[in-house]
């Protein structure tokens, strides 16, 4: 007999009110890391999301919180599966306040519905993922994705002014508010950014706004050498020009021209008032020592370039290429770009520190060195994305460190039975 | 452990010259910017991150409280020995050890102040964005510990925007760094976590802020009103017209009064409010970005806007809006500062409530706040000579944080629960909001040392049976 015919009703009954499936074909729709779950439930409300997740755990079940599912098969491998908890039926916009520049969505929304939602309002929400369209917000924050416009705007980290979290004791908890400055209590809501759906199931979460900018257009240039293309990144991050984004890429995207001799693109985006742009556009080439090539895009082309950049490598190797995120000094990018020198394709963001490589299926990489030598510039290398039996085979978070110690003792606290997530951030977390 | 073996026990840790206990001593220790005091058993004050950490183990094993300070600048008590114990005085731990221009960072110690940081990267085009009216005398440590705000949050974000990372002392005495110049590390956002929380979860040793490069301009705008409304209606307008300004202050008539005596700026007395507001950017777009405020002034029936021509013309009005609590001394001879934060749609209600409470028990209540955030700054003026005068300021203050709540706000924008607000938690928090706090205290401070009676209410006594 499986123990686990049991459970399954005792965990339906212990959360009557929650729509359930259970038929393979339903449930094969939900597998991940390898593994299928029991059950799934697609709750209406966050108070039943709360239900089922507390009726699992308290089953001692684990739970693969499930949004637009673009970030699934990512980091260790999930230990266990029992529930997949889809949040796709919570997707609400549960209040748009205009002129307090703020939104409150539920989490099951897609960035694109979102955004589409603001754009009439001739307001956005400055948060970027690789796929929008599927991509839903509370993924987003879980996975803390982010994307070139984070140089100007921040991340979820400094948009996010309050959050509606399931935790698996059944209770739903509201972190923060709705006001830009708030310091009432523990900012619990900065934990649950980017902890992967392991320390609560996230159900609704309040963002500050910004105005659309009246114009938005892109200076690119060519280079040979990564020393003249990331002097050119590094020169317009101390300007005061208002720099939205610099990126550096190893392949000419969307819309930017191929160029003879040239290894390197930087793109820059200029977003703001009329004037503030039309200086920018004049300025920042004068910047660009050394180009092979420059030249300014507006309209489509200017569009198609910036969202291919907020795809962050996505898509750029053949099935099975590993995605790695090194995170480094914005200084020492350079060097980064070129520890990476035989990645099939490299983008870097300027400013923020962080570079994305796709490295060529069959061929090995050195991860240890490449971890020794960051480490040494305070940098960290991430298997952001990769087939299962490597995820399973590498760190792909990295060695832990000393914060590791109070991350456990928090993991604990908030999800005593490990339900949540067991091993996707690793050991004990 | 007693007071002598404590003093001595301190003093092979920090040096015996860096103990205080002399009952002058303890008292000036006992109290900070808040009405609130307590009774500390030493002052330790520490040289180095390790002395800080070595205080905080002795502490750890002895079970004692260990109250974090800096300058003793905080509103809410949040720097007072509550339970007695021991006072770290960061104020040694004061010296920048880094500016990293090429990663626009600085890696400070806890004590300098943020007024010294400022100085420190102004003439390489550089400025840290958070800038509250104490910084000429409030620590990084403690901007951190608070969260502190300032004027120009509305466009720059709050202290934990700026902050990169953290060398942190937890409770148990380890150390530990947390973020870096590196973004986004995995694991969970323990600075984000850390920043705000008042010392009850750990003590920032060193800090990594991130730099902003100075705006190329900046046009200052003075809008002068003849009733509080329309200068709260104001703020709305702008932010909903698509325009961020660096800041937009507001000073109500009582405000106006002290100000106007304190500085001789030449303000109007007859004026119900004046709003500053400030665009930085390139100079490009600054004079229309200016145009658009005034037109915008003038809809909502401003009597005057004025421009601020100069850098000494633009001083000048910042040292009124800087000086403004200091000023209130004209007025009376103690007041009490509330921090509430309403949806800045909410703002002109918030300012209704907030004078029919005035009105209702008989007080008088100055407002000079930061209207662009919706972040109120109440005073409440008192005599504290006149009997019973504290009971009656503290449940005035109770009463406008309770409408801050009603109107979808929050109960301190930027000043700290401390020991001043805990009774008002559960204005915003559920019992389960409260819970999941008080499971994070207990995970990063099982032993309870840590600023202990801050930030959380008590826990009733059923739940420490069940939990």
């Amino acid at each position: 007999m499986n123990p686990a015919d049991g459970n399954l009703a005792q965990v339906r009954q212990a959360a009557p009110g929650v729509a359930w499936l259970e038929a393979p074909a339903d449930l094969a729709a939900y597998a991940v890391d390898g593994l299928t779950p029991r059950l799934a439930a697609r709750p209406h409300t966050p108070r039943q999301a709360a239900e089922a997740l507390a009726a699992a755990a308290g089953a001692g079940w684990a739970v693969v919180p499930w949004g637009g599912g673009t970030h699934m098969a990512v980091g260790q491998p999930r230990r266990r599966l029992d529930l997949a908890l889809d949040l796709r039926s919570l997707h609400g916009i549960s209040e748009h306040d205009r002129d307090n520049l703020t939104v409150t969505v539920q989490a099951g929304c897609t960035l694109a519905a979102l955004q589409g939602a603001l754009r009439a309002a001739r307001q956005w929400l400055p948060l970027e993922a690789p796929d929008p369209s599927r991509a839903t917000v509370g993924g987003v924050l879980a996975a803390n994705t982010s994307g070139p416009r984070r140089l100007r705007y921040g991340t979820a980290r400094d948009l996010v002014l309050g959050l509606e979290v399931a935790l698996p004791n059944g209770e739903l908890i509201h972190p923060g508010g709705k006001t830009v400055k708030n310091v009432a209590g523990y900012d619990l809501s900065r934990l649950f950014i980017g902890a992967w759906g392991t320390l609560g199931v996230l159900t609704a979460a309040t963002f500050r706004l910004v105005p659309l900018a009246l114009r938005s257009s892109t200076v690119w240039a060519s280079f040979a050498h990564p020393d003249e293309a990331f002097a050119f990144a590094q020169a317009l991050c101390g300007s005061r020009l208002g720099l939205a984004a610099v990126e550096v890429i190893s392949a000419p995207l969307a819309g930017l021209p191929p160029t003879a001799g040239a290894a390197l693109w930087v793109a820059t985006l200029w977003e703001g008032s009329e004037a503030a742009v039309r200086r920018a556009l004049r300025e920042a080439p004068t910047l660009a020592q050394g180009a092979l090539a420059l030249g300014e895009l507006t309209g489509p082309a200017h569009d198609a370039l910036w969202t291919a950049l907020a795809r962050n490598g996505l898509g750029q190797g053949g099935p099975g290429s590993p995605l790695l995120r090194v995170g480094a000094p914005p200084s020492r990018l350079a060097e980064a770009w070129r520890l990476l020198e035989c990645a099939s394709f490299r983008q870097v963001r300027g400013g923020s520190g962080l570079l994305y490589a796709v490295w060529p299926a069959a061929e090995a990489m050195p991860l240890a060195a490449w971890r020794a030598e960051l480490a040494q510039w305070g940098g960290y290398l991430a298997l952001e994305r990769g087939p299962l039996p490597l995820r399973r085979a590498e760190w792909v978070w990295g060695p832990a460190d000393a914060a590791a110690r109070p991350m456990r003792a928090l993991k604990q606290a908030l999800d005593p039975r490990g339900c949540l997530n067991p091993g996707l951030l690793g050991e004990d977390l | 452990m007693n007071q002598a073996q404590l003093i001595e026990a301190l003093g092979a840790l920090v040096g015996p010259q860096h103990v205080l206990h002399s009952p002058e001593d303890l008292y000036l220790y006992g109290y900070d910017a808040s009405l609130d005091r307590g009774a500390p058993q030493a002052v330790a004050l520490p040289g180095s991150a390790e002395e800080a950490a070595a205080v905080m183990r002795l502490a750890h094993g002895e079970n004692l409280p260990v109250t974090p300070r800096g300058a003793g600048t905080n509103l809410s008590g949040g720097s007072v020995a509550a339970a007695g114990g021991i006072v770290l005085a960061l104020s040694r731990l004061n010296r920048i050890l880094e500016i990293d221009l090429p990663n626009r960072c600085a890696l400070v110690e806890p004590g300098v102040f943020n007024l010294t940081l400022q100085k420190a990267v102004a003439p390489h085009g550089y400025l840290f964005a958070p800038d509250p009216a104490s910084q000429k005398v409030s620590t990084l440590g403690g901007n951190v510990g608070e969260n502190s705000g300032g004027p120009h949050c509305l466009k720059y974000g709050v202290t934990l925007n700026h902050v990169l990372g953290m060398e942190l002392v937890l409770p148990d005495g380890e150390t530990v760094f947390v973020g870096g110049k590196a973004p986004d590390r995995p694991g969970y956002d323990l600075t984000g976590l850390l920043v705000g929380s008042e010392g009850t979860l750990g003590i920032a040793t060193k800090i990594l802020v991130r730099l902003t490069p100075q705006p190329e301009g900046v046009r200052t705008l003075l809008a002068l009103f003849d009733d509080l409304g329309s200068a709260g209606r104001t703020v709305s307008a702008v932010i909903a017209a698509g325009i961020i300004p660096a800041t937009l202050e507001m000073m109500d008539h009582t405000v106006i009064q002290a100000v106007e005596r304190a500085t001789h700026a030449g303000l109007p007395l007859d004026v119900a409010a004046l709003l500053i507001a400030e665009v930085d950017g390139l100079q490009d777009e600054l004079d229309e970005q200016a145009a658009q405020i005034t037109a915008i002034c003038q809809q909502q029936g401003a009597r005057e806007v004025k421009a601020a021509h100069s850098q000494a013309e633009r001083d000048a009005l910042w040292a009124g809006r800087r000086g403004a609590f200091g000023a209130l001394g004209q007025l009376a001879p103690s007041y009490l500062v509330l921090d509430g934060t309403v949806p800045r749609t909410r703002l002109p209600e918030a300012l209704e409530r907030v004078a029919e409470v005035g009105r209702r028990y008989g007080l008088a209540i100055g407002d000079v706040f930061h209207a662009g955030d919706g972040n109120l700054h109440p005073l409440i003026l008192f005599d504290p000579q006149e009997p019973g005068i504290l009971e009656k300021v503290r449940a005035a203050g109770a009463e406008i944080l309770h409408a801050c709540a009603d109107l979808g706000g929050t109960i301190t924008g930027e000043h700290g629960i401390g020991l001043e607000k805990i009774e008002a938690m559960p204005l915003i928090f559920s019992p389960a909001d409260l819970e999941a706090m008080w499971a994070v205290k207990r995970a990063l401070d099982p032993a309870g040392v840590a600023n202990p009676g801050k930030v959380l209410p008590p826990r009733p006594p059923q739940q420490e049976v069940a939990a």
